[in-house]
């Protein structure tokens, strides 16, 4: 599928920059607009590109976008991409850092932002969905829900890092495969 | 000079963590204990910008520049920020061309499923502190339902709940 630079651009630019919640709710949106909605990349890609991401240094939210861009434009997308997803919202955070205090003396300001913030929860629960959904076929759902159980068990009562808890579920696919 | 040297030092957190706000321990380490840069109150007015506006939770380092250097310095925390992000290519490269042996798609398949999982435990505490009031509630379960079921375009799902957000802040004065 082509996509314009244009279209990428005006989609990171968009995803970046006005999601609250940091990475996660990111990667949310832009799993649903580029896998659900416009279809530019697979959901094998985005797995790609997300587990990459995670074992890139820095912010795994912009590796990511630069594995995705890639896949779908190479390098000019990647770099577009990383811009338009890093810029706008610096600019932000520096208006942020420098009036911070006269922003949390608003009353209305805190509640937008509290209601904006639960909203992200709620696009990070639907993209743990819409993850784990797909895979759980009728023939092969055991694998994933023990994934998927152990990943939350692990991180939450042994606070194990996520780096160890992807690189043993990669562990556990890599010795476990399904039939086709 | 200095902004060189704070590049650095900016770019030795970003490109020894993997996650936006696990850089924290080494830049603490070298900006407020040995060289004094900037104070704990400085790192955490930074850390609470960084997270209150759009975009990744990484962009602390950018908050961070500027509190040392100005508009310079938040040039080259951003710079820190994005520099090592391009070393993702050459592995989606390899792995790319790779992909579709069996072996390796059930493993980046499992990997995708644990994430799956990880987003899950994440947002636990994040609702425990964000999920305050029976508005709140339903704003984050309208939105898991929009998200999950309907092809809306995502941007209109946040601007109906910073809606909500006004709405909330005017009854409850």
């Amino acid at each position: 599928m082509s996509v314009s630079l244009r279209a990428l651009a005006g989609l990171f630019l968009r995803a970046g920059n006005l999601t609250f919640g940091g990475g996660d709710a990111i990667t949310a949106v832009l799993q649903r607009e580029l896998v659900v909605r416009r279809g530019w990349i697979t959901l094998d890609e985005f797995a790609l590109a997300q587990s990459l991401g995670g074992v890139t240094p820095g912010p795994r939210i912009l590796a990511f976008a630069a594995a995705v861009a890639w896949i779908v434009r190479r390098g000019i997308g990647a770099v577009t991409a990383v811009l338009a997803i890093s810029v706008p919202s610096a600019i932000v955070t520096v208006a942020l850092t420098a009036g911070f205090d006269s922003l949390r003396g608003s009353r209305a300001a805190t509640l937008t932002l509290a209601a904006v913030l639960a909203s992200a929860i709620g696009l990070m629960w639907a993209a743990g969905w819409l993850l784990l959904q797909p895979q759980l076929r009728r023939d092969a759902w055991l694998k994933p829900v023990i994934v998927f159980a152990g990943a939350v068990v692990v991180f939450v009562v042994w606070s194990v890092s996520p780096i160890q808890v992807l690189a043993v579920a990669a562990v556990i696919g890599a010795l476990w495969v399904d039939p086709a | 000079m200095k902004l060189l040297v704070l590049y650095l030092l900016l770019l030795k957190a970003t490109a020894t963590s993997f996650s936006g706000l696990s850089s924290l321990p080494v830049l603490r380490e070298d900006l407020v204990v040995r060289h004094q840069m900037l104070s704990d109150a400085q790192l955490n007015l930074a850390v609470t910008a960084g997270r209150s506006g759009p975009g990744p939770n990484g962009l602390y380092v950018v908050s961070v520049g500027y509190l040392i250097g100005g508009l310079s310095g938040a040039v080259a925390g951003w710079l820190a920020m994005i520099t090592p992000t391009f070393l993702v290519i050459p592995l989606v490269r390899f792995v790319g061309a790779r992909a579709d042996r069996p072996r390796l798609r059930s493993a980046i398949r499992a990997s995708m499923t644990a994430s799956a999982g990880l987003l899950l435990a994440a947002t636990l505490p994040l609702a425990r502190g964000a999920l305050t009031d029976g508005v709140l509630i339903g704003v984050a379960a309208g939105s898991f339902l929009l998200f999950a079921f309907t092809r809306l375009e995502s941007v209109w799902v946040v601007a109906a709940a910073a809606a909500a957000g006004l709405v909330h802040a005017a009854v409850v004065g």
